[in-house]
């Protein structure tokens, strides 16, 4: 008898052998799922790993500074106050430049448009800080919550609780906020104060006069503010090239030195003394000052403001800084 | 989130395919073709499992390195042959000591079946007549397929089937001495 037909025989019975008791397709789409435990049944496993990664998040959440969500909270809310302002700012421009909103909003407040730009600016910053505060400690406080949630699946949730990582998460929040938590509320401060000194300083003037010398102020003014935003937004990139970049770049250097609060306290003096000077010109002899002094005492009077604020916001940012980083 | 608050459980949204989920989806039509193969390249069907749910493994962490679906097939068969034969290089030993439901090693007694005849005359073959004379005579491969999946020429594979039969045929003949075909018992020093 010839070997070849009992080694196809023997083929034939190893290809039935092999066929019998096939397992489920399940058994190793579990294994693949877990990633290729050792485990045959690595759900057990699976179901420990995720207690523990989820004590281990808690854990990590529990030891997190309170200060860094603090600062998270304080910068969101200082950013919400400056673009409340900056938008109360611009709705006053809006009734001194527009004679009906001017006197709509007179009627409905019940109050002169000199009187009414410190209230509303001041209530609606008040108003945002306070409401943005929440906000942001609600929202930070739920993105803590989604680092040590499950999910319902096991091996999602533990590929998610192995990524996460809260305290960078709050940490990559905090310093997303930063640069407008120094440009918002330095533009709003001072656009706020320059709309309400320009309406302050003219109400005191009698009706035709006010009105002929804040026609005429216009021009600079905005001409300022144009100049006061570009250097705001200078800034704030700074803030954002520092923490990439190893080296500080000059304009921060420049604005977080002590120089700058005396530069900013001696052109406050100036201005206080000029501007009272011109004001008692323009009520006594009716005489306005010529474009180029006005230009000098709305640019000084601004970067009066500008200047400390923006060593005070400087000053502020670099401690909080200090805690992220600690 | 404070310490202690009870977890709170929800549903994800839908989000890209996982690779475990690509290769479940492309692994679970070929699963029984596939176990198959490995349990009959093996000297048992525990090996062969064993060898599957590796190769299963492997393939899991190369999957990204798949470009077109269209070849699952004869890339998973090439990532099998690929961990059987490390499985051969690296545990000599496990060709010679039974585990679990493999018979003892050494010669068959006289009443031994013949599927574990052929395991063990398979398990003799160098490995690679063995996979070419698997993936062919059993698994009804082509030559064609056989060298895209071997990495090797087609005529590398003919000769590898045509020595890989030539032994087996001498270790029937050797080993088994002749066989009855009707009953399957064997006749030792007889020749066929």
């Amino acid at each position: 008898m010839s070997i070849q037909p009992a080694i196809d025989s023997d083929l034939r019975q190893l290809a039935g052998d092999s066929e019998r008791g096939l397992p489920d397709f399940a058994e190793t789409a579990a294994r693949l799922a877990g990633g290729g435990s050792p485990y045959r049944d690595d759900r057990p496993g699976a179901e420990a790993r995720r207690r523990a990664l989820i004590e281990s998040r808690l854990i990590e959440v529990a030891l997190m500074p309170v200060g860094l969500e603090r600062v998270y909270v304080h910068r969101v809310a200082r950013a919400a106050a400056g673009g409340a302002a900056l938008l109360g700012a611009a709705a006053i421009m809006v009734g001194v430049l527009d004679p009906w909103t001017g006197r709509m909003l007179q009627i409905l407040s019940g109050m002169p448009l000199a009187i009414l730009a410190p209230v509303l600016i001041g209530f609606a910053t008040l108003a945002a800080y306070v409401l943005a505060g929440l906000i942001a400690e609600h929202h930070v406080e739920r993105r803590l919550r989604d680092a040590v949630r499950s999910r319902g699946e096991l091996y999602t949730d533990i590929e998610h609780l192995e990524a996460a990582r809260p305290l960078e998460e709050v940490r990559r929040m905090v310093n997303g906020v930063d640069a407008v938590a120094v440009a918002l509320p330095l533009l709003g401060a001072s656009l706020g104060l320059a709309v309400c000194g320009f309406l302050m300083a003219f109400y005191f003037l009698p009706g035709n006069q006010m009105a002929n010398a804040a026609y005429y102020s216009l021009g600079p003014v905005a001409l300022v503010t144009v100049l006061s935003i570009a250097f705001v937004i200078d800034l704030a990139r700074a803030c954002v090239r520092e923490r990439k970049s190893p080296s500080r770049p000059a304009l921060l250097v420049l604005a977080e030195h002590w120089g700058t609060l005396i530069v900013g306290g001696l052109l406050g003096s100036f201005v206080l003394w000029y501007g009272a000077r011109v004001v008692e010109g323009v009520r006594v002899a009716g005489f306005v000052p010529g474009e180029g002094k006005r230009l000098l005492l709305i640019a000084t009077a601004v970067a009066a403001k500008v200047l400390p604020l923006t060593w005070t916001l400087l000053w502020v940012r670099r401690r909080e800084q200090r805690r992220v980083s600690g | 989130m404070r310490p202690g608050e009870p977890v709170a459980l929800s549903l994800v949204p839908e989000r890209m395919e996982r690779p475990s989920q690509r290769l479940c989806r492309l692994l679970e039509p070929l699963h029984a073709e596939l176990r198959t193969c490995a349990r009959r390249l093996c000297r048992s069907t525990a090996d062969g499992d064993d060898l599957f749910q590796e190769a299963a493994l492997r393939a899991l962490g190369k999957i990204d390195m798949l470009d077109s679906e269209e070849a699952f097939r004869a890339w998973f068969y090439r990532v099998l042959l690929s961990v059987h034969r490390n499985r051969v290089k690296r545990s000599f030993w496990s060709r010679l000591v039974p585990i679990g439901d493999r018979e003892p090693a050494g010669e068959p007694t006289g009443d031994v079946g013949g599927a574990e005849r052929i395991r063990l005359a398979l398990a003799s073959l160098p490995v690679e007549q063995r996979e070419a004379i698997v993936l062919h005579d059993i698994q009804e491969m082509s030559v064609e397929e056989i060298a895209d999946v071997q990495g090797v020429s087609e005529s590398a594979v003919k000769s590898r089937l045509a020595r890989g039969r030539k032994q087996l045929r001498s270790i029937y003949k050797k080993r088994f001495g002749v066989i009855d075909l009707a009953t399957e018992a064997l006749v030792p020093g007889g020749s066929p």
